[in-house]
């Protein structure tokens, strides 16, 4: 009931403003006919023809026109444009994340696979080599990102060119695994996290999850707990779905309204009936599904391996796993599908044989994905998308891409490119690829970056780093709004490229001071000016460090401190040892 | 048309211009619209069809007859063998024929299928209007559904401004 009502509001919303239309546009098809044939439109030409009149505009921004534009396209699945791969590479500087595209159709040049895609956007300041792409395959048309470095997770939607950064959870945890749901009840996106508790004993739950909504601005938006948390019966497969999710790099899968998380069996002293962790979106509550029947329930696992060979994937909106069986010596990948829920029966789907010439590529590489598939098995146009790493030397992966037509059993690589990777060295680099699905789901921009991106905020902006440090700082207590600027992700580092481009260092004795510290900082040509006297220079031993990146090490006879001379910041540490010194992480 | 096949149940459609066209009951039934009246008893003699004329009544009649799914014996049978994708691949053919027509007719027949309720023929007028103007132009959208630039020449130049990857 309540539905109608909504939407027999919406329609008279819609007539409303198509009324207020109508008069500008004296249109030879009704506006509501227009309505119609620009649910069609690509979602290109949706934001081109925003330019064509007012009436056109607000109409193509609205809601309304979203929704149904969304609908459209998801019932001409079909007829929709062949779908493009997304990945995400660091930008030259690493100080930013670029996002490509590439199309999945064989390549011209002698069947060489593409070393490049096309640049669709960047993402400022998610530190590119640091950065992943969570979701394998997008979640109703968002992407989600992780910055590692700087926790914070990031959507995105490359069919509209739209990014948004999250404001990052305050729960700090070594172990924790997102992903990205759909609540069709409420028309909204949910990222959920499951956090493992086990190693900081001053947690009193040893999983938690937690859930963060984006919206529209003005609304408050945080990580909150999951409004039912995970019971406690379901606390040791959380667990184990955390450890295996973060170790392997292996992202929750959405299917069916749910997020699953995958176990291993070498979690537990003997392989469980369950193998799966199922966390319903819209109810927020959680579920484990049955093992596939390869798993014997009771038996000690067969592998102690952490890294099972196993993954979910979602394809044909069912949940999928995969069986990579070349670790136990067989070249085959199998595709099981969950066919029921509650009975947990699995049937094998896909056997892909990885035994030809063309698969060797497949074969040596260390990180074996499915990530997903498209067009339909009955048009004999599905392809499965297959993703490879192979580790070439350092960091350095060489990353490729292939399709695998399950009619004609051909495998062919589309993209192959070499990547940089700032993974340490146990753990195995993170996915950047995923697809793109042409929708116009929106990425609600935070307050934050609403605040951020006025031209007065530039302009503040442009003027602080123009500052000396030492105002810069004390600039921050001003307002909240140069508070954020200053604090913001790239400031700092604009900041420091601003004052040091063609500038000679600023050059500061270290000299005695009353204080705790016993030290401070004095500019040299105040010091020259000024007669040496037993009130300025130091009669206890203090050494400085070179500066890197703006910080120097002083050393006391009894502590160690970290300051930043251009500000006065300081931090000590009670004596960190004679083999103190510096190592920065750019 | 003129011809009666026994068991099979007839419907007549009028136009507002007059013109009556007698139709099986299946055919005019892909209208969802003529559906329901006929479930709910409104069509004991015959359907006046508003704002239809004659000529675009007769075109719709004809994609149904076309689309009207082929009931009877060999129906359920032929639809898990090869036979359907070749039936599909005809009618894509036949489709893009039937499409081939002037702006104001296929106008009307967008109007008609929408008030008809006939979602495949709304599916097909659409999307080949779509394909025909989404790489136009603004100026040829604009002159091809009528409509008024009313953008201050800045105000556009802003627009195209912030969504300047769409325009490239």
């Amino acid at each position: 009931m309540p539905r109608e009502v909504s939407e027999s509001r919406r329609r008279r919303r819609m007539r409303e403003h198509m009324a207020t239309a109508r008069d500008d546009c004296g249109a030879s098809l009704p506006y509501e006919m227009i309505i119609e044939v620009l649910q069609w439109l690509p979602v290109k030409s949706v934001f081109r023809f925003k330019a064509v009149c007012r009436s056109w505009a607000a109409l193509l921004s609205s809601d309304e026109f979203r929704r149904l534009h969304m609908a459209a396209a998801k019932a001409a699945k079909r007829r929709a444009p062949p779908p493009k791969l997304l990945y995400i590479s660091p930008t030259a500087t690493f100080d930013s994340t670029a996002v490509y595209s590439c199309s999945f159709s064989p390549s011209s040049s002698w069947g060489r696979p593409r070393d490049h895609g096309d640049l669709l956007f960047t993402i400022d300041g998610a530190r590119g080599n640091y950065v992943e792409v969570v979701t394998p395959a997008p979640c109703n048309g968002l992407t989600l990102l992780y910055d590692a470095l700087d926790t914070a997770y990031y959507i995105c939607n490359a069919a509209t060119r739209a990014a948004t950064r999250l404001l990052p959870s305050t729960d700090v945890a070594c172990d924790s695994s997102a992903g990205l749901g759909f609540d069709a009840r409420t028309d909204e996106h949910k990222v959920v996290r499951l956090i493992n508790g086990m190693l900081n004993p001053k947690d009193l739950d040893p999983v938690r999850c937690e859930v963060y909504t984006p919206r529209g601005s003005y609304v408050d938006c945080r990580w909150r707990p999951a409004a039912r948390g995970v019971p406690s019966s379901l606390h040791k497969f959380v667990h184990a779905a955390v450890i295996n999710a973060s170790c392997n790099k292996l992202s929750p899968v959405f299917a069916n309204g749910c997020l699953h998380w995958l176990m291993t069996p070498a979690s537990f002293i003997t392989t469980p009936s369950v193998a799966i962790v199922s966390f319903s979106v819209a109810e927020e509550t959680f579920t484990c599904l049955q093992s596939p029947p390869f798993w014997v329930p009771g038996a000690p696992p067969t592998s102690r391996n952490w890294s099972s060979g196993e993954q979910l994937l979602e394809m044909d909106d069912q949940l999928c796993l995969v069986r990579n069986r070349m670790p136990h010596g067989s070249n085959t990948l199998e595709i099981w599908k969950l066919l029921d829920y509650s009975s947990g029966d699995w049937l094998l789907n896909h056997r892909i044989s990885l035994s030809g010439h063309l698969a060797r590529d497949l074969r040596q590489s260390q990180i074996l994905r499915v990530i997903g598939s498209f067009g339909s098995y009955r048009s004999s146009r599905k392809k499965i998308i297959i993703t490879t790493s192979m580790h070439k030397i350092f960091n350095k992966y060489q990353k490729m891409v292939h399709t695998y037509d399950p009619r004609s059993e051909a495998l062919e690589t589309i993209l192959s490119i070499t990547e940089t990777h700032s993974t340490p060295q146990y753990g195995c680099p993170s996915s950047r690829f995923s697809f793109i699905q042409e929708t116009l789901a929106p990425v609600h921009t935070t307050d934050e970056e609403i605040a951020l991106s006025s031209d007065l905020a530039k302009a503040t902006r442009e003027i602080l780093l123009r500052l000396p440090a030492k105002s810069a700082t004390q600039s921050k207590f001003v307002c909240k709004q140069w508070f954020r600027l200053i604090e913001s992700k790239n400031f700092i580092q604009s900041y420091f490229q601003h004052k040091n481009i063609d500038r000679k260092p600023k050059v500061m004795l270290v000299v005695k001071s009353t204080g705790r510290l016993g030290f401070s900082f004095a500019p040299l040509n105040k010091c020259l000016q000024e007669a040496p006297s037993h009130s300025t220079l130091l009669d206890t031993k203090v050494v400085c460090s070179k500066p890197c990146h703006g910080l120097n090490l002083v050393s006391t006879e009894t502590k160690d401190y970290l300051c930043n001379p251009c500000t006065g910041f300081h931090r000590g540490f009670s004596n960190l040892g004679p083999r103190a010194c510096f190592y920065s992480r750019q | 048309m003129a011809t009666r096949e026994a068991g099979k149940k007839m419907i007549m459609l009028k136009s507002p211009d007059g013109m009556e066209f007698e139709v099986e009951e299946a055919v005019a039934m892909e209208s969802q619209t003529i559906r329901k009246m006929i479930e709910d008893d409104c069509a004991d003699t015959a359907i006046l069809i508003p704002n239809i004329n004659s000529k675009i009544l007769s075109r719709v009649i004809e994609y149904c007859n076309k689309h009207v799914p082929t009931t009877g014996a060999t129906g359920a049978a032929a639809s898990d063998t090869v036979a359907p994708a070749a039936l599909a691949e005809d009618l894509k053919i036949w489709d893009a024929e039937f499409i081939k027509v002037n702006r104001a007719t296929r106008f009307n027949l967008i109007q008609a299928a929408s008030y008809l309720n006939i979602k495949g023929l709304l599916d097909l007028t659409s999307q080949t209007t779509i394909d025909t103007i989404s790489d136009n132009s603004l100026e040829e959208i604009r002159s091809f559904l009528s409509t008024k630039n009313d953008y201050l020449p800045e105000e556009e130049q802003t627009i195209r401004r912030e969504n300047q990857w769409a325009f490239q």
